[in-house]
C-alpha cells in the first residue's frame, strides 16, 4: 500500500461534503475578475481614455501599494489587472489558506481524519487529499476567470496566462497553508500563522511598491503583476509559484510522514490547575474567548496602519509633481487618499473581528459550550448581552487603535501633524457602521444561531464596495447596503449625519431584538 | 416469601448477573454502609461532607422546597419529529431516579426542557415548584447538570473547566472539588483538546458534584468511564443521596441503576412506558418458571406466554413464562403434577429492560 492509497477517495468525499464552500468561492472570485473586466472594457474603450487612466491613477504610488505594480495600463487587460489588484493579493491567498486548512486540520479536528484514516488510506492520503482538493478550487477559478475574459473581448493567450499567474499565486498560499496546518495543533493557530504571512507578504511588497523599490523578487505577493501577461510576458513567476508550492507541499509531507495524528510542531502545555475567578462571570468569560483574535487583529491591522500611514509622504511627493493627479482623484490633501483607504480597511478588519468572535460564539453553542454555562444560575440574557457587548467594545477599539497608528505614523511621514485631528474624527465616525456589522451578526445569532456567519457576507460586501464601487459601477443604492460606504467617504468627504443616525439606530434595533429572540429560543445543545 | 428466596436463589444460575441483588432492603443497606467515612477521602472534607453540609442540604431543603421535578404529558416537537409526545416524570425530595430509555427515547431532550433550554409544545413541568424558563435563574440556583456529551474549551485546563463551571454555578466546595479530582484521578493541568471521552466527562462530574446544591441532573454521566472510576462515581452518588440530595440519572447501564436507583422511570419513543422501583417494575411483568415434574405440564394455561418441556431424569423439564395475574394459578396447576423442583425467576433487569424497550410494551400486560 503506498502512502497515497486513497487520495482520490477522499478528494471524492470532500468534494462531496464541501462543495457549498468550494463553489462559493470559486464563483464568488472568478465573478469579481469577470465583472471587473466587463466593467473596463465599458469604462475606458478608447486609447486616449486608458492613456489619461495611466497618467493619473498609474501614477500614484499610494494605489500601487494597495494594488500591486501596473504594466501595460495602455491595454485593457493591464487596467484590468490593476484594478483586480488588491483583492486579488489579498483574496486570493487568503481563500486558497482557508481551503487548505479547511480540507486538512479542520478535518483532523473534527475527527473524520482518525475515521478515515482507520481504513485503506495511505499515511499522506489526507495530505494529498487537501491538496488536490484546493487545487481542483483554484483551476476551476482559473479556468473561470479566462473564459470570462476572454468574452468580454479580451486577447484570448494574455487572459489564460492572466488567469493563471492568479491560480498559481493561490497554489503557493495553499502550499503555505498546508504547511501552517502540520505545524499547528489545531485549525485556529494554522489560520492564524496561514494570515500572519498573507499580511507580511503584502506589506512587504506595498512598502517595495510604494517606495518604488527594485525588489519585487522579495514577496511572493508581488510576483503576480511580474507575470506581465498583457505585454511581453516572464515565466519566471510563474515558475516561482509552482516553486514555492511544491516546496511547501514536500515540506508538509515530510512533517505528516512524521508527526503523530493530532500532533503538530507547536506543542501544547500543560496549565492551571485552577482558574482565575474572573473565568467565572460573563464578561470575564467573554473577555477569555474573544482575547486571542483581539490580539490578532490589533497587532496585524497596527501593522497595516503604520505601513500605509509611512507611505503618505510618497504620495505627496508625486502628487507635488503631478498636480493634474489630484484633480484627477479629486480630493484636497492628497496624503487623504491614502488615509482613505487605509481606514476603510481597518474598518473592514475591525469587523472582521467582531463577526468571527460572534461566529464563535454560535459554535460555543454547537458544542454545547454555552448550554453548560446557562445550566447555572446566570441568566440567558445576561450572558448573550454582556458576549455582545464586549465584542462590540473590542471591535471598536481595534479600529481606533488602528486609526490612531495610521494618524501618528502618516504625521510622522509627512510632518504634517493637522491630520492627525481629522484622521482620528474619521476613525471615531466610522465605528458606528462596525458596532452595525457586529450587532447584524449577534442578530443572526439569535435568530438563525446556525446562520450566523452569513455576516461574512456583509464584510466581504464592505470590501467589494470601498475598493471595487467605481470599477463595477455599483448602483448606489447597492454601495449603501456596506454600513462603512452608507456613512460617507471619510476623511475626504464630510460624514453623512442622517445615515450615522440610521446605522445607530439599526444597530439598536438588532441588538435589543436578538437579546429579546435569544432568551426565548431553544438552545442548540447543551 | 417464597417469591423473594425464589429470586435470590435464581441468581446464581444467572450468566452475568453474578453478585447482583435486587433492588431494596438491600440496596439501602450498602448506602448506609458506604456512606461512613471511606478510605481515601481527607477527613476534615469527610467531616465537612458528614456534619456541615448534611445540616446546611436540610436547612436548604426545608427552606425553600418544592417538588424536584414534575412533569406531565410534555410534547416537544423538532420539525417533523417528535421528540416528546406526552411523557411525564415524577422525581421526589431525596431520591435518587433512573431515568431510562433506549437511544433518541427523549431522555436528554426531557433534561433539556427540564433545564429551559427549550421551550415545550405541550405539557406541565415544574421544577421546585418554578417554571423552567421564567424561572430559569432560580432553578439553576439549586441543581447541577452533567451533559450526555460534554464538550469542553479545548484551550483551557481541566482544572479551569471545572472552575468555571463551579464560578458559574455559585456552590463550589473547593474541598470537595480537590478532593473529587484525587478520586476520580484527573490531571487537572492538562488541556482539555487532549482530554479522552472519560476525562472530558470526568471534569463535568467533578464540576456537578463538588456543588452543594439540592438536586443533580446527569446524563449518562458514566460514558466512557473506566470500570474503577465509575464505582467512584457510584460512591459519590451514594454519598451525595445521604446527604439528601435529588439525583436524575439518565443510564444505559442496568448494574449502575439497579445499585443506585430507589426509582426508575423507562420512555419510549417520548412517552412514559414504566414508572415504580424495581420491584414493582419486576411485579408487573412475566416471570419465568422452570419445574421438574413427574407427570407433564400443559402448555395452553391462562396468562401462559411461551412453553417448552423437554425429557428430564425425574420426569419432565418444563419452562412457562407467565404473567404476573396468572402466577398463582399455574404454580397450583404444576404443583399438582408430583413436583419435584421448582424455581419461580422474575425478570432478569435486562429482561425487563428490553421487554420495555422493544417495540409491544409491557403495559400490555397490565
Amino acid at each position: 500500500m503506498s502512502k497515497l492509497t486513497g487520495t482520490l477517495l477522499l478528494v471524492r468525499s470532500h468534494l462531496r461534503s464541501g462543495w457549498r464552500g468550494l463553489v462559493f468561492w470559486v464563483v464568488a472570485m472568478s465573478g469579481l475578475v469577470v465583472a471587473t473586466g466587463w466593467s473596463i472594457t465599458e469604462l475606458y474603450p478608447t486609447l486616449a481614455e486608458r492613456q489619461a487612466y495611466a497618467a493619473s491613477v498609474g501614477a500614484s504610488p499610494a494605489i500601487t501599494a494597495f494594488n500591486g505594480r501596473n504594466y501595460d495600463l495602455t491595454s485593457l487587460g493591464g487596467i484590468v489587472s490593476y484594478e483586480v489588484g488588491f483583492m486579488a493579493l489579498i483574496g486570493v491567498p487568503i481563500v486558497a489558506i482557508h481551503l487548505a486548512i479547511r480540507f486538512s486540520r479542520h478535518e483532523e479536528d473534527s475527527g473524520r481524519t482518525e475515521l478515515v484514516t482507520a481504513g485503506r488510506i495511505g499515511r499522506l492520503g489526507p495530505l494529498a487529499a487537501a491538496g488536490v482538493t484546493v487545487g481542483i478550487a483554484l483551476a476551476s477559478f482559473a479556468v473561470l476567470s479566462a473564459i470570462g475574459l476572454q468574452a468580454t473581448g479580451l486577447p484570448v493567450g494574455s487572459s489564460w496566462l492572466y488567469t493563471a499567474g492568479l491560480g498559481l499565486f493561490g497554489a503557493a498560499f495553499a502550499g503555505i497553508g498546508l504547511l501552517a496546518a502540520e505545524v499547528s495543533r489545531e485549525s485556529r493557530m494554522a489560520y492564524f500563522l496561514g494570515l500572519v504571512v498573507v499580511l507580511v507578504t503584502f506589506l512587504v511588497r506595498a512598502l517595495i511598491d510604494g517606495r518604488g523599490w527594485d525588489a519585487t523578487w522579495a514577496s511572493p505577493s508581488g510576483w503576480v503583476a511580474e507575470v506581465r501577461p498583457w505585454g511581453d510576458p516572464r515565466w519566471w513567476p510563474l515558475m516561482a509559484y509552482v516553486a514555492l508550492a511544491l516546496a511547501c507541499g514536500l515540506l508538509a509531507a515530510a512533517m505528516a510522514t512524521h508527526r503523530d495524528l493530532y500532533g503538530g510542531l507547536l506543542a501544547t502545555r500543560p496549565g492551571p490547575a485552577y482558574a482565575s475567578p474572573a473565568l467565572g462571570t460573563p464578561a470575564g468569560l467573554a473577555w477569555r474567548f474573544t482575547r486571542a483574535p483581539l490580539i490578532g487583529w490589533l497587532l496585524g491591522l497596527a501593522l497595516w496602519s503604520a505601513a500605509f500611514g509611512l507611505l503618505a509622504d510618497e504620495v505627496t511627493e508625486a502628487v507635488a509633481a503631478n498636480p493634474s493627479l489630484l484633480e484627477a482623484i479629486g480630493i484636497e490633501n492628497p496624503a487623504y487618499v491614502v488615509t482613505s483607504l487605509a481606514l476603510l480597511l481597518s474598518g473592514v478588519g475591525a469587523s472582521a473581528f467582531g463577526v468571527q468572535a460572534t461566529v464563535r460564539f454560535a459554535h460555543e453553542e454547537i458544542a454545547g459550550r454555552l448550554g453548560l454555562v446557562l445550566s447555572t444560575r446566570v441568566s440567558r440574557g445576561r450572558v448573550w448581552f454582556t458576549r455582545v457587548a464586549v465584542v462590540v467594545i473590542e471591535a471598536v477599539f481595534v479600529l481606533l487603535a488602528s486609526t490612531l497608528v495610521l494618524s501618528v505614523s502618516t504625521a510622522w511621514a509627512t510632518g504634517d501633524t493637522a491630520t492627525i485631528s481629522s484622521t482620528l474624527r474619521a476613525g471615531a465616525v466610522l465605528s458606528l457602521p462596525v458596532v452595525l456589522i457586529v450587532s447584524v451578526s449577534a442578530a443572526l445569532h439569535a435568530f438563525v444561531p446556525r446562520g450566523t456567519a452569513v455576516a461574512w457576507v456583509l464584510v466581504g460586501w464592505a470590501t467589494v464596495v470601498g475598493l471595487l464601487a467605481e470599477t463595477l459601477r455599483l448602483p448606489e443604492w447597492s454601495r449603501d447596503l456596506s454600513p462603512l460606504n452608507a456613512v460617507g467617504n471619510v476623511p475626504i468627504e464630510a460624514p453623512d449625519i442622517a445615515a450615522l443616525v440610521v446605522v445607530a439606530v439599526l444597530s439598536g434595533l438588532f441588538v435589543v431584538s436578538g437579546f429579546a429572540r435569544f432568551r426565548r429560543r431553544d438552545l442548540l445543545a447543551g | 416469601m417464597l417469591f423473594r428466596q425464589a429470586v435470590v436463589g435464581a441468581d446464581g444460575d444467572e450468566p452475568g448477573l453474578g453478585g447482583r441483588r435486587a433492588c431494596g432492603p438491600d440496596v439501602w443497606a450498602i448506602r448506609w454502609a458506604t456512606s461512613e467515612p471511606c478510605m481515601s477521602w481527607p477527613s476534615e472534607v469527610l467531616a465537612v461532607t458528614a456534619t456541615a453540609t448534611v445540616t446546611a442540604m436540610r436547612e436548604l431543603l426545608s427552606d425553600r422546597g418544592g417538588i424536584p421535578i414534575e412533569a406531565q404529558g410534555l410534547v416537544k416537537r423538532f420539525g417533523a419529529t417528535t421528540a416528546l409526545d406526552g411523557l411525564d416524570l415524577s422525581v421526589t425530595v431525596g431520591e435518587v431516579h433512573g431515568f431510562l430509555g433506549p437511544n433518541g427515547a427523549g431522555k436528554s431532550t426531557t433534561i433539556r426542557a427540564i433545564l429551559g433550554q427549550l421551550r415545550l409544545d405541550a405539557g406541565g413541568l415544574s421544577v421546585f415548584g418554578l417554571h423552567p424558563l421564567r424561572d430559569a435563574v432560580a432553578i439553576h440556583d439549586r441543581l447541577a447538570y452533567v451533559p450526555g456529551d460534554t464538550a469542553l474549551w479545548p484551550n483551557l485546563t481541566g482544572g479551569e473547566c471545572i472552575d468555571l463551571l463551579g464560578h458559574f454555578n455559585g456552590h463550589q466546595n473547593r474541598q470537595r472539588r480537590d478532593a473529587l479530582v484525587d478520586r476520580f484521578e484527573l490531571d487537572p493541568t492538562k488541556r482539555a483538546r487532549t482530554y479522552s471521552k472519560g476525562n472530558r466527562q470526568k471534569v463535568a462530574l467533578i464540576a456537578a458534584l463538588s456543588a452543594d446544591v439540592e438536586l443533580l441532573l446527569l446524563d449518562e454521566p458514566t460514558s466512557g468511564l473506566d470500570p474503577v472510576i465509575a464505582a467512584e462515581f457510584q460512591r459519590t452518588i451514594r454519598e451525595a443521596s445521604a446527604e439528601g440530595r435529588t439525583v436524575l440519572l439518565s443510564s444505559h447501564i442496568l448494574d449502575e441503576v439497579e445499585a443506585l436507583c430507589d426509582r426508575v422511570t423507562i420512555i419510549r419513543a417520548g412517552q412514559t412506558v414504566s414508572t415504580g422501583t424495581l420491584d414493582e417494575l419486576r411485579a408487573n411483568t412475566r416471570s419465568t418458571i422452570e419445574a421438574v415434574t413427574a407427570a407433564g405440564v400443559p402448555h395452553h394455561l391462562t396468562g401462559v406466554v411461551e412453553a417448552r418441556s423437554e425429557p428430564h431424569a425425574h420426569g419432565v423439564h418444563t419452562t412457562l413464562v407467565v404473567t404476573p395475574e396468572a402466577l398463582g394459578a399455574v404454580i397450583g396447576v404444576i404443583s399438582e403434577r408430583d413436583l419435584v423442583s421448582l424455581t419461580v425467576r422474575p425478570p432478569s433487569l435486562d429482561e425487563l429492560f428490553l421487554e420495555h424497550y422493544r417495540d409491544e410494551p409491557a403495559a400490555a400486560d397490565q
